[in-house]
């Protein structure tokens, strides 16, 4: 066991250095929410002047999180977390086991808190009586029969008094959570284009190096809804996931739902409209006269403006002439458009908006809109769930120190002459006033109890 | 009629309720202290059919959202948290002495939220990155954290008037009467702050998990995550104070307000004077 009185210890053990490593960390924190973060170092020079930037680079107030002061002002309130838990877990530990039945009565005379009481009845019948009041209303009971008095303790929440430290170890087990995070996961990102796929990601350090998946994703679409006053409503991608070259995950993701898959998570962070590039979807529809059946074929193609493209099977070609009067690009369209049964033609197609054309038994319906690129945040974390646990032990320890306390109650039963005489006392360690009540419902209880026959004194 | 101008007749209800408590602690009728009382009550129940309508008005404008998303809505359920807490204590505590300082805290949320023309008061829909489940507990454990740390800070102010008042009134009588009176102060104060603490760390606990669930990183040192950090950092320098060095009275009343200091920072000053992925808070 760790010895307080080593002085090392319990320097790193006291609470002085606690709220002095925090009180640290608030001034810090409070710089760096000041200054702005992560600039390039011109930016400070513009901002502070020469020297003040120099200055703050070198003390890390351009990245103050991230700085090797501010990682060990963490380091240190660790260590303090830990000393601290191993000197006092064991001492609140050994109270916590302690049987609490060495009072003697003159103590219990002596305690604020008591109510006096005798009865006629035997010594057994009444200790049995109490046990059994107590019982009823979930007290862990002992006993021991002294020279002169039998004594009952009576205890709840012994282990309440650990509560503080939940909250410490829990904050220990964030720390790791996020330090196993940093070490073994990664923050990465993608650009992803519609209908393409990638095997890699790229790391969002200023390295940009590339992280190879084990998989590949493949982005189907995205599209943007807007709302009716043209504020976004969704970011959406279909996403797809391929072993081997075999579909094995086809999810759609939004902002607030990603994917997971092998460990990683595929979050929906922004997306980029790609220059003169569009999505077009052709659906031609073939009705036959001596099956009464619609036959459908469909295909989404890339295009650039000004190139032929064609769906060869379908013996289909077309060209985008136009991108758009607006000046933007986005429309309306023109088309030209040929199959082989007709003459070619030329259309006019809004921005995403079907346009059909008929060739007597056969239609064809086209749609065409700007074509964007996915950008994917990508997120290994393998600590996040221990960051999780710590949240869970966190709320709980602050309930258990806050909010429940350890009872304990004594009860003596002393034989003078031909009757009893009991006297119940008890404390607990928080909200004194909270347990008077407590205490009064148990003699409430004991009162009532008619085979203890009890009368107060 | 709307519920922007419903809720427009709370402020004037808290009002109401303030002058009684203020009138209360001044003349010692009791009759007063059940006027106030009642009209503080007349207040929630308008704010609270006040939220409830606006929630029904999204709905109807096909927008369906718990109103807890920008500045006026956050600061009319603040008010709403503050009323509500106050009347529990009040009831738990059978004592309407320190009305007068907590009450007022409702009535400047509200006026704030009405008449402020800082922010917009509309309905508007959501960000993609505000449709979360995580908002309703984000947005309601944060604020009813800030609204016990109010009051803390209101009874903190109380506390530290009624021991400035005896230094220098001096007499011993009326010292002994508030004595007890002060006591229970101090206990609502501290009770006030550990209340309000297990629901701050709910409140960035919830937030951590959203962030995640929304961009990856349970935290990324944003000026309001950080802020609700350096909070939660002072109420727990607060308390550890308490627990080990005894601190109580004034000290811990200087504690409730410094700690409301950057309560009111990160709730407000962080949207105006930094900026961060909370930006759209404003």
């Amino acid at each position: 066991m760790i010895s307080k009185e080593n002085p090392i210890v319990e320097f790193f053990s006291s609470v002085r250095l606690a709220i002095l490593i925090i009180s640290l960390l608030v001034v810090t924190s409070i710089i760096g929410t000041i200054l702005p973060q992560e600039q390039p170092l011109g930016f400070y020079i513009e901002k502070y002047g020469q020297t003040n930037a120099i200055i703050m680079e070198i003390l890390g107030f351009s990245n103050t999180y991230a700085s090797m002061w501010f990682k060990t002002l963490l380091f240190v309130l660790c260590l303090n977390l830990v000393v601290c838990s191993l000197v006092r877990v064991p001492q609140v530990l050994k109270f916590i086991k302690n049987d609490n039945l060495s009072a003697d009565i003159t103590k219990i005379k002596r305690s604020k808190d008591k109510f006096l009481f005798a009865s006629n009845e035997d010594k057994q019948t009444a200790e049995n009586e109490i046990r059994s009041v107590l019982k009823k209303n979930n007290w862990k009971i002992r006993s021991k029969q002294n020279a002169d008095f039998l004594l009952l303790f009576a205890e709840k929440s012994a282990w309440s008094r650990l509560g503080a430290y939940f909250v410490h170890v829990s904050i220990l087990i964030i720390f790791l959570g996020a330090l196993i995070g940093s070490i073994f996961g990664f923050k990465a990102f993608v650009m992803l284009p519609e209908g393409e796929s990638t095997a890699d990601v790229y790391l969002q350090n200023d390295e940009q190096s590339k992280i190879p998946l084990p998989f590949k994703l493949r982005c189907d679409s995205f599209d943007i809804e807007y709302y009716e006053n043209s504020m976004p409503k969704e970011y959406r991608s279909e996403l797809v996931v391929l072993e081997e070259n075999k579909e094995v995950v086809k999810r759609q993701i939004t902002v607030n739902d990603p994917l997971s898959y092998a460990g990683l998570t595929f979050y929906q962070s922004s997306y980029e409209p790609m220059s003169d590039q569009y999505t077009v979807e052709l659906t031609k529809k073939t009705s036959s006269k001596e099956d009464n059946k619609t036959r459908m074929a469909r295909q989404k193609l890339y295009v650039e403006p000004r190139e032929k493209m064609e769906w060869k099977d379908k013996k289909v070609s077309f060209e985008v002439v136009e991108t758009g009067v607006d000046g933007h690009g986005h429309g309306p369209y023109t088309l030209w458009f040929d199959d082989e049964l007709g003459e070619p033609v030329r259309l006019i197609a809004e921005d995403k908006k079907h346009v059909t054309i008929n060739r007597g038994d056969i239609s064809y319906t086209l749609m065409i809109k700007q074509r964007y690129a996915t950008g994917l945040q990508v997120v290994k974390d393998p600590g996040v769930w221990l960051v999780y646990i710590g949240f869970g032990l966190m709320l709980f320890g602050l309930y258990v120190a806050f909010f429940m306390s350890h009872r304990r109650l004594w009860i003596s039963v002393q034989e003078t002459g031909s009757t009893l005489t009991i006297i119940l006392s008890g404390s607990s360690n928080k909200n004194q006033a909270g347990f008077l009540k407590t205490l009064e419902d148990i003699a409430a209880d004991l009162l009532n109890e008619k085979s203890l026959g009890l009368r107060r004194i | 009629m709307n519920s922007v101008q419903f809720l427009g007749y709370a402020t004037f209800i808290y009002l109401a309720a303030t002058f009684l408590y203020v009138a209360l602690a001044i003349f010692r009728i009791e009759r007063l202290g059940l006027f106030a009382t009642i009209f503080t009550i007349i207040g929630v129940l308008v704010n609270s059919i006040g939220i409830g309508w606006r929630w029904v008005e999204s709905y109807q404008l096909g927008i369906g959202y718990i109103p807890l998303t920008n500045m006026y809505e956050s600061l009319v359920f603040f008010a709403w948290s503050i009323a509500i807490v106050y009347l529990v204590i009040e009831y738990i505590y059978k004592t309407k002495f320190f009305g007068s300082y907590v009450v007022p805290f409702a009535f400047l949320a509200m006026a704030y939220a009405t008449f402020s023309a800082e922010f917009s008061k509309d309905i508007k829909p959501l960000l993609p990155a505000l449709q979360s489940n995580w908002l309703a507990a984000h947005v309601i454990t944060c604020f009813i954290g800030y609204a016990a740390f109010a009051i803390a800070c209101g009874l903190g102010i109380l506390y530290l008037i009624r021991i400035n008042s005896e230094g220098k009134g001096g007499e011993s009588r009326a010292s002994e009467a508030t004595k007890p009176k002060l006591e229970q102060l101090d206990i609502i104060i501290y009770k006030m702050i550990i209340f309000g603490f297990l629901w701050l760390t709910a409140g960035i606990i919830t937030g951590a998990v959203w962030a995640n669930s929304a961009w990856g990183t349970y935290w990324s040192w944003d000026p309001k995550e950080t802020w609700s950090l350096i909070t939660w950092f002072i109420y727990a320098l607060a308390l550890h104070a308490r627990y080990t060095r005894g601190w109580d009275g004034a000290r811990m009343a200087w504690a409730a307000l410094v700690g409301f200091l950057s309560v009111v920072f990160t709730y407000y000053g962080v949207n105006f004077l930094l900026s961060g992925l909370h930006s759209y808070g404003g």
